[in-house]
């Protein structure tokens, strides 16, 4: 099977083209995607390739636009509305957990919402604090969506081509640094990668890393530098929250007795206080230390470089994270 | 229960190192059959094969619990065995290791509320592979952050045991979770079980004893001019039995030997801070005793071996008992391989051992197995005295106070810090030349801690 | 007196408009029963008093036609083809409602008859009536969405989103405003500034027409209007229709510590079933027996169906986790 290198930008662009062109269900709806291509250029070119009836450029009306892909979801059509800073997806709240993510149940199960909703997420970039968040936790704790968070190229375009396809609400959340600096690997033949399944990115034998998007190139970072002390890091990425593949990370963290996650979304209530506790009744008999977590803290997010950058979870932290975790554990 | 007639719980049994639950598969006789030590009673599914398991005592098969099919935990109670006839006094259930008598009130106070076991800090890994392991994790000094035990602490302790205890002294495990949970010595039980086995309702009924003596047990007659009589607990009667039996048969004699014990008060005082800060241990001259005393051994061996009627049993394993006075009475818990151990380890082990003496909370493992005792009244004041063996030991060592005293030297009288060590020895094991020239020996390196580095 | 021959409208679409309004009226009146003998849970928002409105709407759209509801939908549901039997039996939690008891009686749905589903947020179903709408283009059959909404959803920022896109997209898309006069608890007035919806919508571009909505032939002729046009491709439009609901905001509220006697005494005297029966007699189509019996037979039709509903079965705790995902 050949590969070639496509930057994360590229792999989720080439997704969209691909069930563009398979399924004439599927429109995109979005701020400056269509002859702008995105300012991110994730949609590049397929304005000119699809034309306005499929890449549809919105005003900025994030709660009319996702509300209305609702509607065009419920009538027989797949949307795919992006939202171009996950900060703003706010807007659009009640359209997504009130509508699109109970509508099959309140109707008792008569009309299905396939919507897929692209959102960015990450800062780093000293964008500000409403330009810099990360909010996958907050669907993931939605009954009736699906979370989808992909860390590489291959992952990217696998999840994305899986979530065009999925007849439920489905958030994909693509982080804004990874879009040009990330590149890896992409099959040219087709593929697909279903929900519900973890990665493990680096296996190991001493301490479980669970890391998602942004945060899964510098969890191996510092599995590359811990491997220097002689410490084997296993690095595992869950790519979905919803539905969530507990038994991979349950498993890891039997085997290494001690798990370390890391996020960007804020610690309190995050996602790494969930996989905390999915691991604390899976593994419990087989920790031999506390879980750590390193994730955001929890202040809103600076401008500031210097500042911004001692919010966000670096290799340093998820070192210190996992020395922590395997203190007084080894034969001296 | 009716203590007349003892009931022995049948319990599904560990048939392997790692095993934590079995299938049962079907009972093998049924209620009210007789069935015979040694007989297969029931049969049993592991991870690997079916087993049949066999009877531990004679006995009826008076009540089954266990449904074919069903799952139960290693050291559940499957069904009963009525044993014939009533309590047979002479199957007491451990041997302990004490050489004097226990007071027979195990709790210090008569309350209704038992003391909360002080579970050491492990993490669920470690308390796992204890479970499997049969590791008490109260032995195991734990390298993890605030003294957490983590797993390779257990892992390292599993591998320094001892075989398990011969089936005389066996505890059920339910039997010691309950006796841990109610703050019962175990000692104080009479075992009822197979082999004198100590068993839940053992346990139980024994705890019903500790709360029942707070009340007196008559009251005192104004003309009662003949003393009052109080039944003897099982565990005192033991202990009058061998240590007369020791005394009687084991023709004891003593040696003695005053140590200047100046360079020791030295060494101890250039140590004591940096074990301190280092270690956190406080170190004493008890400690600085059992780490020449478990030295020496090796080279003295006969010290360690013990009587019997086949021949002379040699031990090679360095057991020190030290013996340990609290409020309840004198216990002797072991510290194993003593040799092996630095002086941080030693000092942490005896104090961990003596409080959970003065606590009431030694297991058996925590005092079986010794070869040799230590036993130190100096500071009851005492400044010599003759100790008896403790059976089935040959030798123990009694060591009286540190005081000034007077001595000779270069002819001149000067005052320095003495002491005086009174080794008692079974004369069927050593000759009073054998255990001369491990006293002088030890004596030696006491006045000269260097010399043990030879 | 009124020939039938010379109204605007056909007799047999008339008789059915008012079977369609009689049986919403009775329905809601039965509803407060239920509701008042506890013998269905949650909340009850009625809507008798609007009759015409989604009567007159709903007879001017084909079946593939849509509608989205509100929470006080019980009207556009029965306007629109909805049984009274499943849908009394959804507002009572049973199994046998539209919706399997899992929505409500402010989320009832029936996809196959074009009913979006009525919603609990106020403007809620905007998006998704736009969704419709922008389906309903792309199909080419000329397909139509309508939104139902009320006074209060005039001041939701999904209404201006929505439409500024179904105007620039020239989507199939009609706003009917049943502009009851109160928003919850105060009147509209209070509430919303300039000189209200039909105004705002022609200032976004699209017609906006203002109708009596307690005359159901006036409501259907406006509507027809503005579903042809949309039909045709000529974009969006908005009909305001002002009504009055006779009960409260929702059962419990009577609705009289905010509006007078003399107010309500006023609506009546323009009731929509009454006009329409009037009508109906005058014009020769029905005779007062047949209204008699007309009314007979609905009316009996809903008592059995809340005989039913308080028959049949809730649904069984174990679909509680079913129909989250498809």
């Amino acid at each position: 099977m050949s590969t070639r290198e496509l930057t994360f930008a590229q792999a989720i662009r080439e997704a969209l083209d691909e069930e563009l062109a398979r399924d004439e269900k599927i429109v995109l709806f979005g701020e400056d995607i269509g002859a702008w291509g995105g300012v991110f250029r994730t949609t590049e070119g397929l304005y000119e390739k699809y034309g306005p009836e499929r890449v549809i450029d919105t005003p900025l009306s994030e709660e009319g636009y996702v509300g209305m892909a609702v509607g065009i979801a419920m009538t027989g059509m797949h949307p795919v509305p992006e939202i171009m800073f996950g900060d703003f997806i706010t807007l659009a709240m009640d359209q997504i957990v009130n509508q699109a993510a109970k509508m099959r149940y309140m109707t008792g199960g008569q009309v299905a919402v396939p919507i897929t909703i692209r959102a960015t997420m990450g800062g780093g970039r000293s964008s500000g604090a409403q330009h810099s968040q990360s909010w996958h936790a907050w669907f993931a704790h939605v009954p009736g969506l699906k979370v989808v968070v992909p860390s590489t190229p291959y992952d990217a375009k696998g999840l994305l081509k899986s979530a065009l396809r999925e007849p439920n609400p489905v958030l994909f959340f693509e982080d804004k640094v990874m879009y040009h600096k990330i590149k890896g690997p992409v099959p040219e033949e087709e593929y697909l990668i279903p929900f519900g399944v973890a990665d493990i990115k680096r296996e190991g034998r001493d301490v479980t890393i669970i890391a998602l998007s942004r945060m899964v190139h510098t969890a191996l970072a510092a599995a590359e530098q811990l491997a220097q002390e002689g410490i084997s890091a296993e690095v595992i990425d869950p790519r979905t929250l919803t539905p969530l593949d507990e038994d991979t990370l349950i498993q890891s963290v039997c085997k290494t007795g001690g798990a370390v996650i890391v996020d960007e979304g804020y610690q309190r209530f995050g996602v790494t206080a969930e996989l905390a506790a999915v691991i604390a009744r899976g593994a419990f008999d087989y920790l031999d230390a506390p879980i750590e977590r390193v994730a955001a803290m929890d202040v809103p997010i600076p401008f500031s470089p210097p500042l911004e950058f001692a919010t966000i979870p670096d290799e340093a932290r998820i070192i210190q994270a996992v020395h922590r975790v395997l203190e007084g554990r080894r034969p001296q | 229960m009716n203590a007349t007639q003892p009931n022995s719980e049948i319990v599904m049994p560990r048939m392997g190192l790692t095993m934590e639950s079995g299938r049962f598969i079907k009972w093998l006789k049924q209620v009210g059959e007789t069935v015979r030590s040694g007989e297969p009673l029931f049969e049993i599914e592991t991870d690997k094969s079916v087993v049949e398991v066999e009877a531990l005592a004679d006995g009826i098969l008076s009540q089954i619990l266990a449904q074919p099919g069903e799952t139960y935990a290693v050291g559940a109670v499957l069904g009963y065995l009525s044993l014939p006839g009533g309590t047979s006094p002479a199957q007491a259930a451990i041997q302990p290791e004490s050489s004097t008598p226990a007071k027979s009130q195990a709790q210090p106070s008569g309350t209704a509320s038992f003391a909360t076991p002080a579970k050491p800090k492990a993490s669920p890994a470690a308390r796992r592979l204890a479970r499997q392991l049969g590791v008490d994790l109260a032995q195991v000094v734990g390298s993890g952050p605030q003294g957490r035990i983590v797993a390779w602490n257990v892992q390292t302790a599993a591998q320094s045991l001892p075989l398990p205890a011969p089936a005389s002294t066996r505890v059920s495990p339910v039997a010691q979770r309950l006796a841990a949970d109610l703050g019962v010595d175990l000692r104080q039980v009479q075992g009822s079980g197979p082999g004198g086995s100590i068993t839940r309702q053992d346990v139980e009924i024994a705890y019903q004893r500790q709360q029942a003596k707070t009340e007196p047990l008559s009251p005192p007659s104004p003309l009662d001019t003949e003393g009052i009589v109080e039944p003897l607990s099982p565990v005192q009667r033991r202990m009058a039995e061998r240590m007369t039996q020791s005394f009687s048969n084991a023709p004891h004699f003593y040696l003695q030997a005053e140590v200047d014990a100046r360079n020791l008060v030295a060494l101890r005082q250039s140590l004591l801070q940096p074990l301190e800060s280092r270690y956190g241990v406080h170190l004493t001259f008890t400690d600085l005793l059992i780490y020449f005393t478990a030295r020496l051994l090796p080279r003295h061996p006969l010290l360690m071996a013990q009587w019997s009627e086949k021949g002379l049993v040699k031990f090679t394993q360095v057991n020190l008992g030290i013996a340990v006075d609290t409020e309840q009475g004198l216990f002797v818990p072991v510290l194993r391989e003593a040799d092996k151990l630095g002086l941080a380890e030693i000092s942490r082990q005896r104090a961990n051992l003596a409080e959970r003496a003065r606590q009431g909370k030694l297991l058996p493992r925590d005092y079986e197995q010794g070869v040799f005792t230590l036993t130190n009244l100096g500071a009851l004041r005492i400044d010599v005295f003759q100790a008896i063996l403790n059976p089935p030991q040959a030798a123990i060592l009694a060591v009286g106070r540190i005081k000034e005293r007077p001595m000779v030297e270069n002819q001149q009288v000067i005052s320095a810090p003495m002491f005086t060590l009174s080794l008692s020895a079974d004369h069927r094991v050593l000759d009073g030349g054998k255990a001369a020239r491990f006293l002088s020996e030890l004596v030696e390196w006491l006045e000269n801690p260097a010399l043990s580095m030879a | 007196m009124t020939d039938h021959k010379t109204l605007p409208i056909e007799p047999t679409l008339l008789v059915e408009m008012y079977r369609r309004m009689l049986t919403i009226r009775f329905f809601e009146e039965a509803i407060f029963d239920v509701y008042r003998k506890g013998w269905m849970p949650g909340l009850a928002h009625l809507s008798d008093g609007q009759e015409a409105t989604p009567v007159g709407v709903c007879m001017a759209l084909r079946p593939d036609d849509t509608i989205t509801s509100t929470h006080r939908g019980h009207g556009h549901i029965i306007a629109k083809g909805g049984q009274v039997e499943p849908m009394m039996a959804e507002v009572m939690g049973k199994v046998t409602g539209y919706c399997r008891g899992k929505g409500g009686e402010m989320h009832i749905a029936d996809i196959s008859l074009g009913i979006l589903g009525a919603n609990g947020i106020v403007g809620g179903g905007l998006g998704i009536a736009a969704g419709s709408a922008f389906t309903a283009k792309r199909e080419g059959k000329g397909r139509v969405s309508v939104a139902f909404f009320g006074d209060g959803a005039v001041n939701q920022g999904l209404w201006y989103e929505t439409a500024n896109m179904a105007v620039l997209w020239k989507l199939p898309l009609i706003y009917v405003c049943e502009n009851n006069q109160y928003t919850e608890f105060t009147h509209w007035k209070k509430l919303t500034a300039g000189e209200g919806l039909a105004a705002r919508a022609r200032a976004m571009g699209m017609p906006g027409i203002e109708v009596d909505g307690n005359d159901v032939v006036a409501v259907y002729q406006a509507a027809r209007q503005l579903v042809e046009a949309a039909r045709r491709g000529e974009g969006p439009a908005t009909l305001v229709c002002h009504t009055i609901r006779y009960g409260g905001h929702h059962v419990g509220d009577p609705g009289t510590a905010y509006r007078t006697k003399e107010e309500m005494d006023e609506w009546r005297k323009k009731d929509s079933i009454q006009r329409c029966e009037r009508l109906l007699v005058e014009s020769g189509i029905l005779s007062p027996q047949e209204i008699e019996t007309t009314r007979s037979e609905i009316e009996a039709r809903i008592q059995n169906a809340v005989q039913q509903a308080r028959q049949d079965p809730f649904p069984p705790v174990e679909e509680v986790s079913e129909h989250v995902y498809a």
